[in-house]
């Protein structure tokens, strides 16, 4: 029974009547998990509601009375009490005039649109739909949100065909497991009344989309994560992929791990004829071949391109793919291969407008002079457990020499303290131009490193550590206080309450690392990505300040979460800044 | 009349006729995607995830089925109950075999994409469930009870409540 996966076994589900559901549920760990998960079996049992949340609610409805909210959390978790409900909407009624963004969380399509109603609907501009219940309702014509600007939903594509909008410009589907046979036909549907649609984002399930009929021209497309249960990503996927693309598009992110086979002909298509692209990113599993000569594209400034195994068979491929995008900026190549000196090499030549460089490993015997970049990031190093060990380290940050801005991840451990003065001595006198340091991972500063910096003449303004221990940082980094060396500790693990004391600052010029989530929480692939469209349009409600207004459910957290935070912005300190959670993009990818 | 020869995971060949295995879409996809030509007489499609002994039945049920009209794909509303009466008497003789195989089957059905065939097994399945307790389900299928004493309580709490209701 066991062999039997999870979307055969809602199949299977889905046809029994209430009360077997609810035995099924009870029979073991497995099947609960299942039936739990899928929207449409809650939505059959409807009955498992959570009194305790109910009592929160009547809590926060309270606090509403003062403030204008232009943003609301509702989140009624399975909650009916339709008392309850009437007193809150009649408190969200008075913030009528305000309120711009509203989230639902389990909530049923009745309280969607009983609230959207006592809103005013042409205020709304973002609407979020988490796992929505009891998908539709008798007399339901459908929510009227005219000014609706983004829409995302969860697991709630049954939602789709009751919301008319007209402006729509960011669409984001998170697709529950259960219903692709239908899903297509609703996202065509739904789609078809979107002419101003930009950004789209499917995570777990692409549909089969008619083209042909769109409305739309589309600048920005995320597909991520499609599930392996899908088989493959099958031809009519692919086509669907390539006729959305072919024009206009201005960035492109494609996280296809688990689908061998699935880029297939997706470069060799793309390439000539995106005409606007600027980003590309890509993670797949392999590329299992890349035709002999790309036609050359020169829109594209930003690539990013992961694979999921390291494999020398890989560097042909890539070099292939850098030759033909010579207009990169930006690139960053994870996980391709262990000695990543050819990969540098093509760079080297094929890329005359490379400045920042983004590596996963040092390996390589000697690098190619790489005069153009003005940025490298090492996402990764290898076991330094000797002087020997860094030396690859060290050669890779000398073949550029004019780098202004070094980023190194060294994931834990000492070593720092293999790298003896006279290497970085020659690093700071060859990089010239280095402004910036940032060391990641870094367990211990080693005193050598410090004095190494004091003892040479170099322009180096910043340096940044990441570190748990923040203590054994400012010792060190007391010696560096008398120069114009300005030096940053960033916390690695989120503030514990009594280290509130640890003072902050934002350091606006700081442009290595983008302002990613900010607590450890969130540090999955989920919100790597929808962190990723939060740059392209969907707002991130980590953002807001005292404007967002969270109720129902167990707020608790984020309430906290949200007053850290502006203690943390009151704390200036201009010596030791703790930037709090800050990861790259790149960098949360690959853990 | 076309055939096709398909290979069982241990290489056993079963030549059928092409409209009987073109029941399977995930066939259908790999003739149109390898571009493996119909009219071949060596052409072997390999079917790595199916062992001879359920290919014989699979082929044995899209022989008797291959006539029958193709469901479209939205007809059935996802929140309705479906039906598991319905069943014809040649399917459940068909399926009148042991849980290991019916599961086997359920698999090859899924992997080779035969919607009929998958959607036979699951109403037996269902069947199987269907009107008994927690604990003869468990006993039908062989599952372990993995929930903890607590657990249990709580469940049976949550339930009591709702039944309340």
């Amino acid at each position: 029974m066991d062999s039997i996966p999870e979307h055969i076994m809602i199949k299977v589900f889905k046809i029994l009547d209430k009360n077997s559901i609810k035995s099924a549920s009870k029979v073991c760990r497995r099947w609960q998990h299942i039936i739990s998960s899928s929207s449409a079996l809650i939505n059959r049992l409807d009955t498992i509601f959570n009194m305790k949340n109910s009592k929160k609610l009547t809590e926060s409805i309270k606090e509403l009375d003062n403030i204008p909210y232009k943003s609301v959390v509702f989140r009624p978790k399975f909650y009916q009490d339709n008392k309850l409900l009437q007193r809150s909407l009649k408190a969200l009624k008075k913030h009528k005039q305000h309120v711009e963004k509203i989230e639902f969380f389990l909530a049923s399509c009745s309280t969607i649109l009983q609230t959207v109603n006592a809103l005013s609907g042409d205020k709304i501009t973002n609407l979020t739909i988490s796992q929505s219940y009891k998908e539709y309702i008798d007399d339901f014509t459908g929510l009227n949100l005219p000014n609706l600007k983004s829409l995302e939903t969860h697991q709630a594509s049954g939602m789709l065909k009751m919301i008319k909008v007209h402006k729509i410009e960011h669409l984001k589907i998170i697709h529950d497991y259960d219903d692709y046979d239908t899903a297509d036909d609703k996202i065509n549907t739904f789609l078809m009344t979107c002419p101003e649609l930009k950004t789209l984002l499917f995570e777990h399930h692409f549909p089969i989309i008619e083209t042909a009929k769109m409305p739309f021209k589309l600048t920005h497309l995320t597909v991520s994560n499609i599930e392996e249960r899908q088989k493959f990503f099958c031809r009519r996927q692919l086509d669907t992929l390539k006729k959305l693309i072919e024009a206009n598009f201005e960035t492109l992110e494609l996280f296809l791990l688990g689908n061998y086979g699935a880029v297939d002909g997706l470069l060799e298509f793309m390439l000539p004829k995106a005409k606007k692209l600027q980003y590309l990113f890509l993670v797949c599993p392999t590329f299992n071949r890349i035709e002999e000569n790309i036609p050359k594209n020169r829109s594209i400034t930003d690539m990013a391109l992961t694979l999921a195994h390291h494999c020398d068979s890989n560097v042909g491929k890539t070099r292939k793919i850098i030759r033909a995008c010579p207009g990169l900026q930006k690139l960053s190549l994870n996980s391709i291969t262990h000695d990543v000196s050819p990969l540098i090499q093509e760079a080297a030549w094929s890329l005359p407008n490379l400045k920042d460089l983004s590596i996963f490993s040092t390996k390589g015997r000697s690098f190619n002079h790489i005069p153009q970049l003005k940025a490298l990031e090492i996402l990764y190093v290898e076991r330094i457990t000797s002087q020997a060990d860094i030396k690859p380290l060290v050669n890779l940050i000398l073949a550029a020499p004019k780098l202004k801005k070094l980023k190194i991840e060294l994931w834990g451990g000492d070593r720092l303290a293999f790298l003896s003065k006279d290497r970085l001595r020659k690093i700071l006198t060859t990089c010239t131009e280095l402004e910036e340091i940032f060391i990641g991972g870094l367990f211990k500063l080693p005193n050598s490193f410090v004095e190494g910096l004091l003892e040479t003449e170099s322009n180096l303004k910043n340096l940044i550590i990441e570190t748990y221990d923040v203590e054994m940082i400012q010792k060190n980094a007391e010696k560096l206080l008398d120069t114009k060396i300005r030096c940053t500790a960033l916390q690695w693990y989120p503030k514990r309450k009594n280290e509130d004391e640890a003072k902050c600052s934002d350091d606006e010029d700081y442009d290595f690392v983008d302002e990613g989530p900010q607590e450890a929480d969130y540090i999955d692939f989920n919100d790597f990505l929808n962190y990723g469209i939060n740059n392209d349009g969907f707002e991130s409600s980590d953002d807001e300040e005292a404007d967002n207004l969270l109720f129902g459910g167990d707020d608790d957290d984020d309430r906290n979460l949200r007053v850290d935070q502006e203690e943390r912005n009151e704390d200036v300190d201009d010596r030791f800044d703790d930037l709090g959670r800050r990861r790259s993009k790149r960098l949360r990818l690959m853990r | 009349m076309q055939t096709i020869k398909l290979q069982s995971s241990d290489n056993e060949i079963f030549e059928c006729d092409l409209a009987v295995a073109k029941c399977s879409a995930t066939i259908r996809t790999m003739l149109e995607d390898l571009g493996i030509d119909e009219n071949s007489e060596d052409e072997v499609v390999p079917l790595p995830n199916v062992n001879s002994a359920i290919l014989r039945k699979v082929i044995q049920f899209c022989t008797y089925h291959k006539d029958d009209p193709v469901p479209s794909s939205t007809d059935d509303d996802e929140n309705k109950e479906k039906r598991t009466d319905d069943i014809t008497s040649w399917d459940a003789d068909f399926l009148k075999v042991d849980q290991g195989t019916l599961f086997e089957l359920i698999l090859a059905a899924n992997y080779l994409d035969i919607r009929s065939l998958l959607d036979v097994t699951c109403k037996t399945v269902a069947n199987m469930i269907k009107g008994k307790t927690p604990d003869e389900i468990r006993k039908t299928f062989n599952i372990k009870n993995d929930f903890t004493p607590a657990e249990e309580e709580q469940v049976r709490k949550e339930n009591t409540w709702c039944e309340e209701k």
